[in-house]
């Protein structure tokens, strides 16, 4: 009905990949039952005790029920990858070798205890 | 108001099988020469033997990210990843107008990989990328020449059903009830209270709304504009001659659009949409999607309430700050609408919503709204526009199917491939051109009745495929487009379809009846704002709370001008001229309320029926005041003696 609805077109897509991929990947969750719209629920005199949520999307339940455990181990995977590619990426570009590479580490570790101390 | 209908011969789509108008295809063309101008800029590098930086960002040129093919390494790794950048980067485009995301995405890349690059491009990095844009073309050529087949197998089949259901929802729409007689069921009582309980809160406060964001389909414009609307239908069908709570919900709708919070969107879309940092105007430039809607939803409230004080000057101040504001009255804000359709007239003559996006929708609103300005006021803005209007919708948004498109890049040309139902542009479409209304909905209820199904209770209802979607608050269900059907049966008197969608609403959106409000816990407000209008809605009752309106004797008759809300609910407030029938309920508890009366004859007596008191006398400025006694429906009569 909206003008946009191609918005939730493109989002409807982005949305059922994820969905797929996590399903996939995690199983079915068990609290894919819709919980009720609470902005609907709403009546005047209603106060905030009666209505505990927020009316709009939980940001915070959200990232609660996302970052699971495995969640979080293949985020810290995903990190680590790209960091260890960008270090060889840079280590290749400025012309160092590996072993180059963990000698400026060393030093720059070394110069780091010597300041501590 | 004048109402032209265009193609009387009941075709419904253009001629032309190329799949684009002449507007459309020039600025397709414009497109292919930039793009072709960029590639062959893309490949100077290589030939004139520049450095390795240029020859990477010259590559990258030809695709976005594909320069990181000619930095090698990892940095290969980039291109898949900007590809996907790039997609985000559309949809911000698309989401809010964002239109130097996708430009910062593809040149800011192209800039990085020259900046990256170390070895010049070689003959294989080059093939990649031919490779990928090959790739590139192919999905969406052969995409496209799929659905253009398709489009063109369902324009044979929609033809060939046309014709004998066409004769069926001529023969439906003009079971137009008795606006007379007219009052509002008690059950459907329910459904207008979920409406009031929101429209009358205080203007700044917004409990029972869904807030999101403030760009798509869950922004609160939408659902402010939505609900004056189905007030306003409520106010032209049933009780025209109630003001008091129903005037006041309907201004509070109007003054809550006026805050920042609602139309702040515009800010942010003139800075990166149209590189405008000054003038923050929502009604100037394009916004269809705030003009057409707004202009709408006024013209509306005055059309039926009689109310004309939208239309002095001031009386629509958007405040931007202390220091700044955008004063506009419905005159004003229609004037917008005029002056883009005269600016974009000879260009796709619809204009956009977003900087760059042309929303059919949108600018269907935006041609009720004239045709309401045109009812209000006597201008003839239909009868200038519209004409090239519908010339530009067959020739230039409408698909090989018939169907109208979902929306068009105004720079680029290019379709969105969405499908958008004819059930939705239909209703519009019958304020401004009613014989062409009943071709969409004589398509669309066809193309519904195959998800006409009998539940247990050998009833009839809708079921709908997969999980559907809610735009009112991008979350999956089928309110909204129950709704959405409902209203456009309701429209178009097909009872079997309203009735159909009315008992899946109730099977599978979690309908709750609590504090005499019904509503569908498994829907957005947006959608259930839908159910809601359909369930009061009747034959017509769109077309006529934005094109006809009541008449003038029963807006001139005596008011019933205060009530209290909820203790007493009205369903029916009506007068011939003279004298007022009124329906009443109680809301919470029956007994004694005082309502008052207006625009009586000053000093005249009246003879009351169904009140305790058999006569009042009007004051010396037309008012008086009258105890009624509720008990289930409440009829009360006052007639001049």
């Amino acid at each position: 009905m909206a003008c946009c609805a191609f918005a939730v077109f493109l989002l409807g897509q982005i949305a059922f990949a994820w969905e797929r991929v996590r399903t996939f990947v995690f199983g079915i969750r068990a609290d894919t039952e819709r919980p009720p719209n609470l902005a609907v629920l709403w009546q005047p005199g209603a106060t905030a005790a009666a209505l505990p949520l927020s009316t709009a999307p939980s940001w915070t339940h959200w990232l609660r029920r996302t970052l699971t455990p495995q969640m979080i181990i293949l985020a810290v995977s995903v990190e680590l990858m790209m960091g260890a590619g960008g270090l060889a990426f840079i280590a290749h570009q400025a012309g160092y070798s590996a072993a180059d590479l963990n000698a400026a580490l060393a030093m720059i570790c070394q110069n780091g205890h010597m300041a501590a101390l | 108001m004048t109402v032209i209908d265009h193609q009387s011969d009941m075709t419904f789509a253009r001629a032309d099988k190329s799949g684009k108008g002449p507007v459309t295809a020039a600025r397709q063309r414009r497109t292919a020469m930039i793009y072709a101008a960029v590639w062959a800029l893309g490949l100077l590098p290589l030939l004139t033997g520049a450095s390795a930086g240029w020859q990477a960002a010259g590559l990258g040129l030809w695709m976005p990210g594909a320069g990181f093919v000619a930095v090698g390494g990892w940095a290969a790794l980039l291109f898949p990843l900007t590809l996907a950048l790039f997609v985000v980067s559309l949809i911000a485009w698309f989401w809010a107008g964002l239109v130097l995301a996708p430009v910062t995405v593809w040149g800011g890349t192209a800039l990085i990989a020259g900046a990256m690059a170390t070895n010049g491009a070689t003959a294989i990095d080059y093939g990649v990328v031919l490779a990928a844009m090959a790739g590139v073309t192919y999905f969406f050529r052969n995409r496209n020449e799929t659905a253009r087949v398709a489009g063109l197998a369902k324009r044979m089949t929609r033809a060939a059903l046309l014709p004998a259901s066409l004769a069926e929802v001529n023969v439906k729409a003009a079971a137009r009830p008795d606006e007379t007689t007219r009052e509002i069921a008690e059950d459907d009582l329910k459904s207008l209270r979920y409406l009031l309980d929101r429209a009358l809160q205080p203007v700044n406060e917004f409990n029972g709304f869904d807030i999101i964001d403030q760009f798509q389909p869950a922004a609160l414009r939408y659902q402010i504009n939505h609900m004056g609307f189905a007030l306003g239908i409520a106010q032209g069908a049933y009780m025209p001659n109630f003001q008091g709570y129903m005037g006041q919900a309907q201004r509070n709708l109007i003054e809550k659009y006026l805050l920042r919070k609602v139309w702040g969107y515009w800010v942010y879309e003139s800075c990166w949409g149209h590189l405008n940092f000054t003038n923050f105007d929502p009604a100037a430039k394009d916004n269809i999607m705030l003009t057409g809607w707004f202009g709408m939803h006024v013209g509306q409230y005055m059309l039926n309430s009689g109310d004309r004080r939208y239309g002095e000057k001031g009386s629509l101040t958007f405040r931007l700050n202390d220091k700044t504001s955008y004063v506009h009255d419905l005159h004003t804000i229609i004037g917008s609408v005029v002056s883009n359709y005269d600016r974009y007239n000879e260009q796709f003559c619809l204009y956009p919503c977003e900087p760059n996006w042309i929303y059919p929708i949108c600018n269907h609103y935006g041609m009720t709204s004239l045709a309401t300005h045109d009812r209000l006021y006597g201008t003839t803005h239909v009868a200038k526009f519209l004409p090239g209007w519908l010339d530009k919708l067959d020739t230039e948004f409408t698909n090989e199917a018939g169907s109208i498109i979902g929306l068009r890049s105004q720079h680029l040309g290019f379709e969105v491939p969405f499908p958008v139902g004819e059930a939705g542009y239909a209703n519009f479409a019958d304020c401004f051109a009613p014989e062409r209304a009943r071709r969409l909905w004589a398509i669309a209820r066809k193309e519904i009745e195959p998800a006409i199904t009998v539940d247990a209770d050998g009833k009839k209802r809708i079921s709908l495929p997969g999980k559907g979607i809610d735009a009112g608050n991008y979350s999956a269900g089928h309110t909204a487009s129950y709704g959405s059907i409902l209203m456009g049966a309701r429209e178009f008197g097909d009872e079997e379809i309203a009735q159909a969608a009315l008992r899946s609403l109730e099977l599978d959106c979690n309908m709750t009846e609590a504090g005499g409000t019904r509503r569908y816990l498994k829907g957005s407000n947006l959608a259930n704002i839908s159910a809601a209008t359909g369930r009061l809605m009747r034959v017509g009752d769109f077309r006529r709370s934005f094109v006809e309106g009541p008449s003038e004797a029963t807006l001139k008759g005596p008011m019933l001008t205060d009530a209290s809300y909820p203790q007493v609910l009205v369903a029916r407030a009506y007068s011939h001229g003279d004298d007022l029938e009124l329906a009443l309920y109680a809301g919470i508890a029956d007994g004694a309320q005082e309502i008052a009366l207006g625009q009586l004859k000053a000093g005249a007596t009246y003879a009351v029926t169904g009140a305790p008191t058999p006569s009042i006398t009007a004051d010396d400025k037309g008012t008086a005041r009258l105890t009624v006694l509720l008990s289930g429906r409440t009829a009360i009569s006052i007639r001049p003696l």
